[in-house]
């Protein structure tokens, strides 16, 4: 047990010597979000259904207190069940976006949730937030409210009139009242974005 | 008698010419006090030179059982079995893929080369900061002249401009293998902090200190195979500017390389993973995505983090 210990604080050790010392935005918190969640999955932790019915992401800026304590929360949510509740995963990140831990909470099989031909939605969901991250870093002015001060994003299934379908991913920012929609193709590839009305 | 042996030399010579349908990746001259980091090191250097191993006989594995894994928990286990055996019990040298993979080396024939280059780079910036020499000017003069020289050699040299992720996660086979063997991935992604952090602890100006530096990150790289998957709390695959800030600074072009080396590493286990790839396509797919590693300009990030 000592030497599992000490191991431990010598990985930790470790691993804090070399963190990225620089916060990192909120857009770059929702994605390490995602790739927790999808790391769960894997490793079976929780139901896969989180990757294949996932619907929305919140996070929440925290205000440590102490060094160990989270400075984001994420909130994930699939689509609703019969009863309209969520099986939700929330997820605490330090302030360099490493998840610290988690907490899943079941409420049952979720309704409604559409069915994605090429990649599951969270892979979708993350594409997009690499547009937002990509155009942020570039100083891009009608991105740059959800890079810095994102608040959640929502996806959802649409179709062209050609019949592809696309991934609408609407996210909201802290800074803008208009909401950003960033449309993917259904292989995860970008399609394009816009400022909604 | 004479006549015999020189046909039979001729043609022994012929045969071991057979199936290899690339050129030779050479580095010459080799630069002063090349493979010397495991005099001082040796180690780390055998983990590496197990690391490469490893990783050749994974891709020949999942070339031989290709659409053939019933049970991807059993087959992972097995392998990350005899993987942590070559680990616990490395090789003494390189050892050549061709003869621990020879079916990856048919159906990766640029993609070996460019990994073998860019070992070298690895390597010989391994020896240079492994030696006794001021940080400050000696050691970056001989590192930037490796590092020319590796850039010298334009058809396999990796892209130093920095990628984002989608350039390993963006595409259509993508995330397969993490999928299909998570701890596995984890114990590939080890390797790769194992190989970024080394840069970072030999960037100690002192050499007591960087000695234990070096004694603790292969502690490190053990515990974080301890327990797989659990024990290897990666997300995401390491990034130099995160394990390695002060050397990605220093040498942001290095950097940047090594992260495509990386990428371009779990791409190849994607494509090898993914019932989306079909197998006649393995091989154009293994060019085409090696060839973006390369160039500059696919998946190109805005700014590098360093």
């Amino acid at each position: 047990m000592k030497i599992r210990v000490t191991s431990f604080m010598l990985i930790t050790l470790l691993f804090l010597n070399n963190a990225y010392a620089e916060k990192v935005v909120n857009a770059k918190g929702a994605e390490l979000t995602l790739h927790r969640l999808e790391r769960l999955v894997f490793l079976k932790k929780i139901n896969e259904s989180f990757l294949t019915k996932f619907r929305s992401l919140e996070l929440f800026v925290l205000e440590p207190q102490t060094p160990e304590d989270p400075s984001y929360k994420s909130l994930v949510k699939e689509y609703a069940n019969a009863n309209g509740s969520h099986n939700v995963l929330s997820v605490f990140l330090d302030e360099n976006g490493k998840a610290m831990l988690h907490e899943a909470a079941s409420a049952g099989d979720a309704q409604g949730a559409p069915t994605w031909p090429e990649t599951d939605p969270v892979t979708l969901s993350e594409n997009a937030l690499h547009f937002v991250l990509e155009e942020g870093a570039k100083g891009n002015p009608e991105i740059l409210p959800f890079y810095n001060a994102f608040l959640s994003l929502e996806i959802s299934q649409a179709s062209n009139p050609d019949g592809s379908i696309k991934a609408h991913v609407k996210m909201v920012s802290k800074n803008q009242p208009k909401a950003l929609l960033v449309i993917m193709n259904s292989d995860g590839t970008f399609n394009s974005s816009k400022i909604l009305d | 008698m004479k006549t015999f042996v020189i046909i039979v030399t001729l043609s022994l010579l012929f045969l071991s010419t057979l199936g290899k349908t690339f050129a030779a990746v050479v580095w010459y001259p080799l630069p002063e006090g090349a493979y010397t980091f495991g005099n001082q090191y040796p180690e780390a250097q055998r983990l590496l030179f197990a690391f490469d191993y490893g990783h050749a006989l994974v891709y020949e594995k999942l070339l031989a059982h290709r659409g053939k894994i019933n049970d991807p928990e059993k087959f992972e286990k097995e392998l990350l079995a005899n993987i942590l055996k070559i680990l616990k019990n490395p090789p003494q040298v390189k050892v050549d893929e061709e003869d621990i993979a020879p079916e990856y080396v048919f159906n990766f024939p640029l993609t070996v080369n460019v990994f073998d280059w860019s070992h070298m780079l690895h390597q010989f910036v391994l020896d240079v900061m492994s030696k006794p020499i001021d940080r400050d000017s000696e050691m970056v003069t001989q590192i930037q002249r490796i590092n020319d020289q590796y850039n010298g050699n334009q058809a396999l040299r990796l892209s130093d401009v920095c990628k984002t992720m989608l350039f390993m996660d963006g595409h259509y086979f993508s995330k397969s293998f993490r999928r299909t063997f998570p701890s596995f991935n984890l114990l590939i992604w080890s390797y790769h902090w194992f190989q970024i952090k080394l840069y970072e602890d030999l960037m100690e100006k002192d050499g007591k200190k960087r000695d234990l530096l070096v004694e603790q990150t292969v502690a490190a790289f053990w515990q974080l195979l301890s327990d797989l998957p659990d024990s290897a709390d990666f997300d995401m695959m390491p990034e130099t500017f995160k394990v390695a800030p002060k050397f990605s600074k220093q040498f942001p072009g290095i950097a940047a390389s090594f992260d495509n080396n990386h990428m371009l590493h779990d791409i190849v286990s994607d494509i090898l993973t993914s019932e989306r790839v079909a197998a006649e396509k393995i091989k154009s797919e293994g060019i085409r995505f090696t060839r973006m590693a390369q160039a500059p300009n696919p998946f190109i990030a805005v700014r590098c983090p360093f």
